[in-house]
């Protein structure tokens, strides 16, 4: 909230804060220009997280403005009034990179990375500017009364927004108007702003995921869950799919794909409980659909690379451009195909043969197990194939072997997640740690794979067509892979030393009920 | 932070009116602006209808006593604020008389402010005294409205032998001020002298009641007069002053 902002009851009249004024003060009244303004945040909130209010005010055909407001972390300060930029004119979605050179691009940008702000609500604003003036007819204090609007597809009238500014000097002049409106008005509680306050009436829910997790009743039968668990992947991917058609950022295709790789983990782990015809059709349904994803996603981690975003370290590389103008090609092919297969008759039934499905399952009267019994079952075996498939692994094990053990850790990950509320937390927060430990160390080690397997094949293409100085970068992009792969491998043993330990074990035992002791799981020899 | 001083020995010579319209055109412009009235009668500040007092006396702040942030009062107009006048400065040169390197303390004063404005005009009482010799020390550039007569050249003569005899030297830049193009000894001295002296802006300040009206309108003449000649002529001198340049040799 900005500092000297009050929000009224939307039934409040501009008129009713005249009069309080009025009564004490001599007040000048002047109307403002109608103004929009497009709320803006990321799909996953990052503005919000970081304590940034972002609006686009425009005014007619003229350009208009960002505004920023922050509240202070460790390394910036607070902004109070807000910071000001052009706006890049109504253009949203957009990119950091797509912003104007400002102050408000170097607040913004570091908070949002790789996302795109999108245009998450519009608000129509009718303002008036009220001056409080002293006995010499100088401007105390400038007051503006919003009265906004929300339009689109929800419109609905928006609390009143008051903003006492008083001028330098006379702030305690402010304080004194702020204390008879809100004396003689009555404001809202809390202190949202009236931008979370035109989000909310957007339907969005500022801070939370757009699908919300879900709660499971560990004595519900098995089936039922499992279900519910797989509804809220097909959630997830019916709410990014537009962002992937509209390519907006790359992480609505990278949520897309999560999203269908823990469906196909549930799918494997919990077949039993699902009849096997639609197991069949639908894992092979999903693996369309990871397939129709993965080229365009490897593309999108290679140029993030390049462009600095991912790991890879590209000090003193300037011959890379070749490299990047191919790669950009290969993604508008690769974009193209996914449209193409999300906007065929197979991707656009899907959601809805799968919900259909999932719904049966749930209503099934079929003999099944617990939730509880079936998710500690889950999770044992899952956490059992992985210890298995990690006893062999060296220095020198293949990447492929590598892939097959991470697809295991993703798979009881996405088990972890969906059977969250059912697990103990305390168990549940420690196994998840050491898998997800796990986890970030074999992607590093197939990253690199597929990145290295990747510039193998793009230096040969290149080597006929462009110079041999980004061959040669090519190359040194190659070996400093290497330097990470030996890295992600040397750290690779304690990872899986960790997440094969008797306590882990312990933890995977205890995740059904109360912990045992290490040393009572581990003479036990359980799971 | 850019400082620019209007400053003349003499009195009535249009200093307040120079002070408040090019800080009003400044800010205008966009630049975070900060006019400091330094004369005890306060004229700015009554034009700006801002009490002419400081708060606890303006003898604290050129003592350090309190800091100058605190005594600031924005006007009615965007990124325009005032340090308003006191009685108190009447004894100025005492007050900096009794300071450590009482030459450098408007300076000094200044210097806290250097992120919040991008300029400070010094309206200037006038005297030759430790006050100027703090003008002087504190401003980039030093403003100097001269009435076209035959001591003119004599007036500017000695300030540039004023600005000489100090050790940080800002840049002087004379302008005729108050011309009455009816009487010729005006007309020649505002066409020919300009000319012949690289520290004499080209742009001239006519006499005309609207300057005398902002003390009735109680604010800068561009902000009720906008399409007056004389807001075209402060808004020619305005560019001339910041930047030094000689941009148009026309008179008014």
């Amino acid at each position: 909230m900005e500092p000297g902002e009050v929000l009224f009851n939307a039934a409040t009249d501009p008129g009713q804060v005249f009069a309080a004024l009025g009564d004490r003060y001599t007040v000048r009244i002047e109307p403002l220009p109608a103004t929009r303004w497009t709320c803006l945040d990321t799909a996953d909130w990052r503005l919000h997280d970081a304590g940034m209010s972002l609006r686009d005010a425009h005014a007619g055909r003229r350009g208009g403005t960002l505004l920023l407001s922050a509240g202070a972390t460790a390394a910036t300060p607070a902004i109070t009034t807000p910071i000001t930029a052009p706006s890049p004119g109504r253009r949203w979605p957009q990119r950091a990179e797509g912003l104007p050179d400002s102050p408000v691009r170097e607040r913004v940008a570091p908070a949002i990375g790789i996302r795109a702000l999108l245009p998450l609500a519009e608000v129509e604003v009718h303002g008036l500017q009220l001056r409080v003036l002293d006995d010499e007819d100088k401007t105390r204090v400038r007051i503006q009364v919003d009265q906004l609007r929300l339009v689109g597809a929800r419109p609905a009238a928006l609390p009143l927004r008051v903003l006492v500014s008083p001028l330098r000097g006379y702030e305690r002049d402010g304080r004194r108007c702020t204390d008879l409106l809100r004396d003689r008005l009555v404001p809202l509680a809390g202190d949202s702003d009236a931008t979370a306050a035109a989000l909310a009436a957007a339907g969005h829910r500022p801070g939370q995921p757009p699908v919300p997790p879900i709660r499971l009743d560990p004595d519900a039968p098995a089936p039922e869950s499992l279900a519910a668990v797989l509804r809220r992947w097909i959630d997830v991917i019916d709410l990014v799919r537009p962002g992937v058609l509209a390519d907006v950022d790359t992480e609505f295709l990278h949520d897309l794909r999560t999203s269908v790789r823990a469906t196909r983990s549930l799918l494997r782990l919990g077949a039993e409980l699902l009849p096997d015809a639609e197991v069949t059709r639908f894992a092979g349904e999903f693996t369309w659909l990871g397939r129709l994803t993965a080229p365009l996603r490897d593309l999108d981690v290679a140029l993030l690379e390049l462009d600095g975003l991912g790991a890879t370290d590209l000090t003193g590389l300037d011959d890379l451009e070749p490299l990047r103008r191919y790669l950009r090609g290969r993604r508008r092919r690769a974009l193209a195909n996914v449209r193409a297969g999300l906007d065929s008759e197979r991707g656009r039934a899907l959601s809805a043969a799968w919900r259909s499905t999932l719904s049966a399952v749930a209503r099934g009267d079929q003999p099944a197990p617990a939730t509880r019994a079936a998710a500690n079952a889950q999770a044992a075996a899952a956490y059992r194939r992985i210890v298995t498939a990690a006893a062999g692994v060296n220095d020198q094990t293949h990447p492929d072997e590598l892939h097959r053990l991470r697809g295991r850790c993703k798979r009881m990950r996405y088990l972890l997640d969906g059977y969250a509320s059912v697990y103990e937390p305390q168990p549940h927060r420690a196994v998840l740690g050491a898998l997800k430990a796990l986890q970030n160390c074999l992607g590093d080690v197939q990253d690199v794979f597929v990145q290295r397997a990747q510039l193998a094949e793009l230096a040969t293409t290149l080597s006929r067509r462009d110079g041999a100085a980004t061959v040669l970068a090519i190359g040194a992009l190659r070996e400093r892979a290497l330097r990470r792969d030996v890295e992600a491998r040397r750290t690779l043993a304690h990872k899986i030393e960790r997440f094969r330990s008797a306590s882990t074990r312990a933890r995977v035992a205890g995740l059904g009920g109360p912990v045992a002791t290490v040393a009572t799981a581990a003479a036990a020899g359980a799971p | 932070m850019k400082s620019l001083a209007v400053y003349n020995i003499k009195g009535g010579v249009g200093k307040t009116s120079t002070a408040v319209n090019l800080a009003y055109l400044a800010a205008r412009d966009g630049q975070r602006t900060l006019l400091w009235d330094l004369d005890p009668q306060g004229a700015a500040t009554y034009v700006f209808r801002v009490k002419p007092r400081v708060k606890g006396g303006g003898e604290r702040i050129v003592a350090n006593r309190k800091p100058v942030e605190a005594a600031i009062k924005g006007t009615d107009f965007d990124g325009l604020d005032l340090l308003p006048a006191d009685f108190t400065y009447r004894h100025m040169d005492l007050m900096l008389d009794a300071t450590k390197r009482p030459t450098e303390r408007l300076h000094r004063i200044l210097e806290p402010l250097a992120g919040d404005y991008d300029l400070v005009v010094l309206d200037c009482p006038p005297s030759v005294s430790l006050v100027s010799e703090n003008v002087l020390r504190a401003a980039d550039v030093l403003l100097s409205p001269l009435i076209p007569t035959t001591l003119s050249v004599r007036t500017l003569d000695q300030l540039t032998d004023f600005v000489r005899s100090v050790r940080h030297r800002p840049r002087l830049l004379g302008f005729f001020s108050m011309v009455d193009r009816r009487k010729r000894l005006h007309r020649e001295l505002v066409d020919q002298l300009p000319k012949e002296r690289d520290d004499l802006a080209s742009t001239a300040i006519p006499a005309q009641s609207i300057i005398e009206q902002m003390a009735v309108q109680r604010a800068p003449v561009p902000h009720f007069a906008p399409q007056s000649i004389a807001t075209r002529c402060y808004q020619r001198l305005y560019p001339e002053a910041m930047a030094g340049r000689r941009l148009d040799l026309a008179g008014p």
